[in-house]
């Protein structure tokens, strides 16, 4: 049963009492709120995500309240729980449904450790994935938001996730954040994309999500061979072009963007190792969406591993 | 004294070009992107533990050297090596 | 008196972990993770080679912290490498207490067990000269506010925290295991004195097992953070499983708590040791150490709080008396530690004019 079967009264209610598990992508969360907008913005981007009915577990258990102080009365507020614990500071209650969609990549980020993590954008097509890992403000998102709008199929918008066993890429599909200018952009570059009410004054500027595409969210189980790693740039003006990077500088930069690379010690090291020599390697400078798009259109993964790779103990 | 790797067993590598190379030191958990110089030391004192003069001698001839003068390189080869025990990955002994 | 809570039942019976409902593995994986816990149940699970037979999802969880717990020791490793090349011209002999003790001494009670911080122990006589070799190695103070400062340096058994600049790592860097103003005074140079070189080095050490399990004790009941009670409570069971099979322990532990005046703690250690992890101590033991028992009123109010302040801060474990627990305990601990005007002083100080983080 997916979300979409609960009429938004029946959502609200099991939201208050027991709590909903929500699939997405191979993880399990159990969501508890009474806030309502957390519930619309369910109930509007999570319409065509599974619900978990039976033998229940959950990889997080979260729920999102309203702190009982005196500033309910006059500057209500939002907390995020863990476990039933508070792992961030409370926010205006207006910012609950971000507040949530950053709790659910914090969950991610902070525990599952079978795979390399790498803060990045991750699309695909004809079996090959591309991740963009980028810093905030180079535009990962938005290049993302366009490229699932135009045939490529949404990975994930914030997190790659390299299983560490076999190198192979595990797609968390989850409504794709967007800042600022961005949110036009996109809307008018898709004006049938769907979007969750805009939030002003957040930590990040002005945000809403985009609804991920109903085909990314039924295929999220099935793993993908990542063959370019592509990190975008938003330039204002700026003419396409798509740079070699050295495989060497990539891995570095690709460490530097991870969540857990140095957590995960020697193994780490290999998983990176791999996957580097796996991918060819990108600087990408952009103004166009269009431009954009038809570069990444033309991407072909390389005939075969670099083998180059002197990898070795010494 | 001389120069030795902090361990064999828990020095790892990876290249795909020769200019550059990425070290992944297990002891401390770090990773380094080292130029092919401080790669040929590292892979130099894999096979014995040298003093710093050997070393330049043996350095010399792999990294072409004739280009500058004796002085220049051994200095070179000084400072690489205390950048190479401060990032842990050799010691003096 | 204790409900069979899940996180206690694997603890001490961890092969009974295998016929777990997924609803009941969903409630552990929480409990455990609360209590910090939940690497350590995964290597008792994996030493009986029954991780297998755990359902993948919750048996996911348990190895994503595996990972965890295995830098951890590469950490605390290569962080001790740093510090006896630091101290190498002191000439004082580290000695290392708790976590990183168990990790280099190969205790079991170091499996699975995750901590921040570094301590160690120095005559107090060498405090200044391992400060400043430190210092030298990019070991910086952590409390620059004056009266932090102070506080430390006056009161306490330890000098104020140091991070390293680099690494960010932290080392407590103590003389005692009690505050100076504490009303236990265990001997320091009798500790350091018994304190025993670790297999295979000449310049780092580690407590004797009779005051390991002491410190552990007086580190528990006089600690004002009880978050990682339970876990606290795990080393010291997990040290007296494994020093039992020492011929003289149980005969040391006694002798050696009354010689340090450390009859309470140890009192209270074994006593909830044994309730909520059963484990095995000798019968004449707890006679030995009657004199540790404090009067009946006063054990039947510290039942009540540790009862509760010992399990993991989750729902599942808490009644409506909990959260009072742990604000008793605090102060208690507090309380312990130092004399009642400066405790009035430190609290208030503490409340009303020290900066508040960002």
């Amino acid at each position: 049963m997916n979300v979409s079967a609960l009429t938004p009264s029946e959502l609200k209610f099991r939201l208050k009492k027991a709590g909903i598990y929500l699939q997405t992508g191979s993880f399990t969360t159990h969501l508890k709120t009474t806030i309502p907008s957390v519930a619309e913005g369910i109930g509007l981007l999570y319409a065509d995500y599974p619900l978990v009915e039976q033998d229940c577990f959950a990889d997080f258990h979260i729920s999102l309240t309203r702190p009982r102080n005196l500033r309910r009365w006059f500057k209500p507020q939002v907390l995020f729980l863990f476990d039933g614990n508070t792992i961030f500071k409370p926010l205006p209650l207006d910012q609950a449904f971000p507040m949530l969609e950053w709790g659910l990549n914090w969950c991610v980020s902070t525990h599952v450790n079978h795979c390399l993590m790498i803060h990045a954008a991750v699309v695909e097509k004809g079996g090959f994935a591309a991740i963009m890992p980028a810093p905030p403000g180079s535009g990962k998102s938005t290049l993302c938001a366009a490229l699932v709008n135009r045939g490529w199929r949404l990975l994930s918008d914030e997190l790659a996730l390299i299983r560490v066993s076999d190198g192979k890429l595990i797609p968390l599909p989850r409504p794709v954040s967007l800042k600022n200018e961005s949110i036009e952009i996109i809307r008018r570059y898709e004006p049938n994309a769907i979007f969750s009410r805009k939030v002003a004054d957040t930590i990040k500027g002005t945000v809403a999500h985009m609804k991920a595409p109903a085909d990314s969210i039924v295929r999220a189980a099935e793993v993908v061979q990542v063959a370019w790693v592509i990190f975008p740039k938003y330039q204002a003006g700026a003419t396409a072009c798509l740079e070699t990077l050295p495989q060497s500088r990539a891995f570095m930069r690709v460490a530097d963007n991870s969540f857990n690379y140095s957590l995960l010690g020697l193994q780490g090291f290999k998983a990176m190792t791999n996957l580097i020599d796996a991918s060819l390697c990108y600087d990408f400078t952009y103004s166009k969406l269009d431009d954009a798009i038809e570069i990444f259109g033309a991407l072909r993964p390389q005939a075969s591993n670099n083998h180059h790779v002197y990898a070795n103990e010494l | 004294m001389e120069w030795r790797l902090i361990s064999s067993q828990a020095v790892s590598y990876c290249s795909w070009d020769d200019d550059e190379w990425v070290f992944y030191n297990n002891l401390s958990g770090d990773t380094h992107l080292l130029s092919s110089a401080a790669a040929q030391v590292l892979l130099g004192l894999r096979q014995s533990s040298l003093n710093a003069l050997r070393l330049t001698e043996a350095l010399a001839q792999r990294l072409q050297a004739e280009k500058v003068t004796d002085e220049e390189f051994s200095f070179q080869i000084d400072y690489l090596l205390n950048e190479l025990n401060t990032l842990g990955l050799i010691e003096f002994s | 008196m204790i409900p069979n809570y899940l996180i206690l039942q694997a603890l001490r019976e961890p092969e009974t972990l295998i016929s777990l409902s997924l609803p009941d593995w969903d409630l552990l994986i929480c409990q455990a993770r609360r209590a910090n816990l939940l690497a350590r149940i995964c290597l008792l699970l994996d030493e009986r080679s029954l991780l297998k037979q755990v359902p993948p999802k919750p048996r996911q969880h348990l190895e994503w912290s595996r990972v965890i717990s295995e830098k951890h020791i590469q950490a605390v490793h290569w962080e001790i490498t740093q510090i006896r090349k630091a101290l190498e011209k002191v000439g004082v002999p580290v000695v290392l207490l708790k976590g990183a003790a168990y990790v280099m001494a190969k205790l079991p009670s170091a499996k699975g067990r995750l901590f921040s911080d570094i301590d160690i122990i120095v005559p107090k006589g060498s405090l200044s000269v391992v400060e400043a070799a430190l210092m030298l190695h990019g070991w910086a103070a952590t409390h620059h506010d004056a009266y932090d400062q102070r506080y430390y340096r006056t009161w306490m058994h330890e000098l104020p925290p140091m991070r390293h600049i680099k690494r960010k790592t932290v080392i407590d860097v103590h003389h005692a295991i009690l505050p100076e103003t504490a009303a236990l005074h265990p001997d320091s140079a009798k500790l350091l004195a018994a304190a025993q070189f670790l297999d295979g080095y000449d310049d780092v050490k580690v407590f004797a097992p009779a005051d390991m399990v002491l410190h552990s004790a007086v580190h528990l009941f006089h600690n004002d953070q009880l978050d990682q009670g339970l876990r606290d409570l795990v080393d010291i069971d997990s040290l007296l499983r494994h020093f039992s099979r020492l011929p003289t322990f149980w005969t040391d532990l006694s002798v050696r708590a009354h010689e340090l005046g450390l009859m309470r703690p140890l009192f209270y250690a074994l006593r909830y040791a044994v309730h909520f992890l059963n484990t095995p101590v000798p019968s004449g033991m707890m006679e030995a150490i009657q004199n540790g028992r404090p009067n009946p009123l006063t054990l039947f109010f510290t039942d009540q709080l540790f009862e509760r302040a010992l399990l993991p801060a989750h729902k599942s474990c808490s009644d409506w008396l909990t959260g009072a627990a742990r604000q008793i305990l605090y102060v208690r601990a507090t309380w312990l530690r130092m004399p009642s005007l400066l405790l009035a002083r430190h609290l208030f100080h503490k409340a009303f004019i020290s900066p508040k983080p960002e």
